[in-house]
């Protein structure tokens, strides 16, 4: 046999490093004798959103790792990576005989793998739209009554927004974001995966996040949070590790420690880690972390993803998790669900995406306002709305104001899998009168069919003839839903004796939502 | 969910049987039961057994076509089979040692074998992965069918020959010391779609009784793409 060839085989064998290191996470028994003080470590807009979200001011996942644990870990292995103070847990990198030694500890509780794949300026920035672009750019904001928190002057002013993603070119430059760089509302940066502050290149998704949370050129607005304060976090990066997820942890701690009320994530993870049983907003790291900063008072706004015309088709992580605000994506053209935007439920059935928005906008990129699609920008349109939102009451809590947006949204108390309870809208949060809603159909029972009789019918404006349904089972799970376009007044006819185990039959069409409960 | 009836002239926009939809699936890349397509190029990797021919390097190679079968028996290890169509050049270097299968001296010559075969396979994960191939090794042994075998020459003229041409292009099928059979061994190393492949050839495609013949090279290295 050819010496080169075995030699290339051999080299190749070492490059897929079958027997190198990997990184781990150590676990600790506890945090004794370790002092902390919360006024010397938390940003005073932290210890204030702990104040206003009735979240004690500390507790032990607050606390740092005992530095003595510590110490006796970094001497034990090659290399040490992020302390977790939120799961007193620190990663290593280390060989199995050096973990080994680890087990034996009486202070390290469990070792388990985090698993790691063996990883601006002066500058023409172009501003020109089409006049179908300029059209969507204005309905991106005025689809969530954008104008109406404008009006009230509710622009996220005082409101501290984290976003995560894979960089932020030009963000440092670009005129986009000159207002918030002018008023030094960048609070902070820091790139997790290279551990220094710049973070200001790298993938210009980021950007185009940002941008689509309160961006604003000319005058006019790209998002609605305008005024609202940034903390900047570089998570991912092209190659997608494992790390990703500990850098996620990572931010969040800080993005904590720092004072954010809102931390957007256009970020998701499925089937390259996980299978679609993980998504029951407990098992990966990224929901589990994204729980935790949901109770230290932080409102999380997670894209519900771009899976729903693949295989995969669900939402990811961390949109499962019960506490963070899933973002799906409609088509704005139809003004409903978009084909990529992930589906729910959760595999625990849970209600996922639970608001939605534009999944199609003008964002910024690093050299210009382009159209470009994904729940990742439907996500930060409603991070910046949440911003706005909180502006206008100041003495929600996080989980409040999720319930809140929740309720502001244009379907509800209607929702589906596909839309959760629809686009949210500003004038729930500004109005000072709710406005009447009349009933605009009602059901009919004939022998054995339950049918859905519209009211009135304007055939020649088919953009308001949409007629959401959904069959709820007796598990208040939905088993099945739809959105027809109506052109006659007898929308729908069920044939009941199907239903059995069925438990309700809820339409919602102009604004109006009515359930009919099946008798089985 | 066919419960449903709408009436007459209704355009349904969305529709959703979520009962139907969350059944539990088991044919998936990391699940139970898996098959995809797959493409392999390669080049044999040395030379005739045997006096009388070289092959030229990087000019030999293989081409295939075929189905993989995985089944997963737990988070490291499956199994499988495959089912595959091949086309091995073996591109006959023109000097004075040539004598296979004979002495004359051409401007290109080559020996095209095409195969039929399938294969059976144990696999080997590492690392962590969801719904997807993930990193691998696959231990194999297969055998093919040698469904034609053609021996092509071409040459190019000085002079026009006794009918005006000036190249010449010869092709010799059903070649009598072609076996029929070959089987062999396969090893990969895969990283999700893109697999590093190394095939060694077990068994002798010239038959015994052409003994003043070199035997075919043996082994080939390859780049194999799946299809998922």
């Amino acid at each position: 046999m050819n010496i080169k060839l075995v030699s290339f085989i051999l080299f190749i064998l070492y490059l897929s490093d079958l027997s190198g290191q990997n990184r781990y996470w150590v676990c600790f028994t506890d945090k004794k004798g370790v002092e902390f003080n919360p006024f010397d470590y938390f940003d005073p807009k932290a210890i204030e959103r702990r104040v206003v979200n009735n979240v004690p001011l500390f507790d032990s996942t607050d606390f740092p790792l005992n530095q003595n644990y510590v110490d006796q870990i970094q001497k034990m292995v090659n290399e040490t990576g992020f302390e977790s103070r939120w799961f007193n847990a620190m990663t290593v990198s280390a060989t199995e005989e050096q973990l080994y030694e680890i087990h034996k500890l009486h202070f390290v509780k469990e070792v388990f793998p985090v698993y790691t794949s063996s990883e601006i300026l002066q500058y023409d920035f172009d501003t020109s739209l089409t006049e179908t672009d300029r059209d969507l750019l204005s309905r991106q904001i005025s689809r969530m009554q954008g104008e109406k928190f404008e009006m009230n002057g509710f622009t996220g002013k005082g409101i501290r927004i984290a976003i995560f993603d894979g960089g932020f070119p030009t963000v440092d430059v670009s005129p986009v974001f000159e207002h918030i760089r002018k008023n030094n509302r960048i609070v902070k940066t820091w790139d997790f995966t290279k551990k220094k502050e710049f973070v200001y290149s790298y993938m210009s998704h980021g950007t185009s996040v940002m941008s689509c949370v309160g961006g604003q050129i000319n005058g006019i607005k790209t998002g609605l949070a305008v005024d609202a304060e940034f903390l900047l976090a570089k998570t991912e990066v092209t190659s997608e590790p494992f790390r990703e997820e500990e850098n996620w942890l990572a931010a969040a701690e800080w993005a904590d420690k720092n004072g954010a009320h809102i931390i957007n994530s256009s970020l998701g993870y499925t089937q390259q880690r996980y299978f679609y049983d993980d998504m029951d907003g407990k098992s990966t790291l990224v929901t589990r972390a994204a729980n935790m900063a949901a109770s230290k008072g932080i409102l999380v706004v997670n894209a519900a993803g771009n899976e729903g015309s693949g295989t995969w088709k669900y939402i990811g992580a961390p949109a499962d998790a019960d506490s963070v605000l899933s973002v799906g994506g409609i088509n704005p053209y139809s003004d409903y669900h978009t084909s990529f935007s992930s589906f729910g439920p959760t595999y625990d059935k849970r209600l996922k995406p639970n608001v939605c928005a534009f999944g199609h906008v003008i964002a910024a990129g690093k050299n210009g306002l382009h159209e470009t699609q994904g729940t990742s920008f439907s996500s930060p349109l409603v991070a910046g709305f949440a911003a706005c939102a909180l502006q206008s009451r100041p003495g929600l809590t996080n989980m409040q104001l999720f319930d809140e947006i929740q309720k502001s949204a244009d379907l509800y108390p209607y929702f589906d899998y596909a839309h959760g309870y629809g686009v949210p809208q500003a004038s729930y949060f500004v109005d000072s009168e709710k406005k009447n809603v009349n009933p605009s159909f009602n059901y009919l029972i004939e022998g054995d069919y339950l049918k859905v009789l519209i009211y009135e019918l304007n055939p020649e404006d088919t953009s308001t003839n949409y007629l959401y349904y959904h069959i709820q089972n007796d598990k208040d799970i939905i088993d099945y839903y739809a959105v027809i376009n109506v052109s006659q007044k007898e929308a729908v006819s069920i044939y009941l004796p199907v239903l059995k185990g069925k438990k309700i039959i809820r339409t919602h069409y102009k604004h109006y939502t009515e359930e009919y409960q099946i008798n089985n | 969910m066919s419960l449903v009836v709408l009436s007459f002239s209704q355009e349904i926009l969305l529709e959703e049987d979520v009962a139907g939809d969350t059944i539990i699936e088991k044919n998936g890349p990391n699940l139970k039961r898996y098959g995809h397509f797959f493409f392999d190029y390669g080049f044999f990797a040395d030379q005739p057994e045997g006096d009388g021919m070289e092959i030229q390097y990087g000019f030999s190679n293989t081409l295939t076509f075929g189905y993989r079968y995985k089944y997963k028996l737990n988070n490291t290890f499956a199994f499988g089979w495959d089912m595959h169509l091949s086309s091995w050049i073996f591109r006959i270097k023109q000097n004075d040692q040539k004598t296979f299968p004979d002495s004359v001296l051409h401007t290109k010559e080559r020996l095209t074998a095409g195969n039929l075969g399938g294969e059976i396979y144990l696999r080997i994960n590492y690392g962590r992965r969801g719904n997807q191939i993930g990193n691998f090794i696959d231990l194999a042994g297969y055998g093919n069918w040698i469904y034609g075998a053609t021996h092509y020459t071409k040459d190019k003229l000085d002079n026009p020959n006794s009918v005006h041409a000036k190249i010449v292009e010869t092709s010799y099928t059903n070649l009598g010391y072609i076996d029929q059979y070959a089987y062999g061994v396969n090893c990969r190393l895969g990283f999700n779609r893109f697999v590093l492949g190394a095939s060694y050839r077990l068994s002798d495609i010239i038959l015994e009784t052409y003994n003043t013949y070199p035997e075919m090279p043996r082994l080939s290295v390859s780049l194999q793409i799946g299809i998922h």
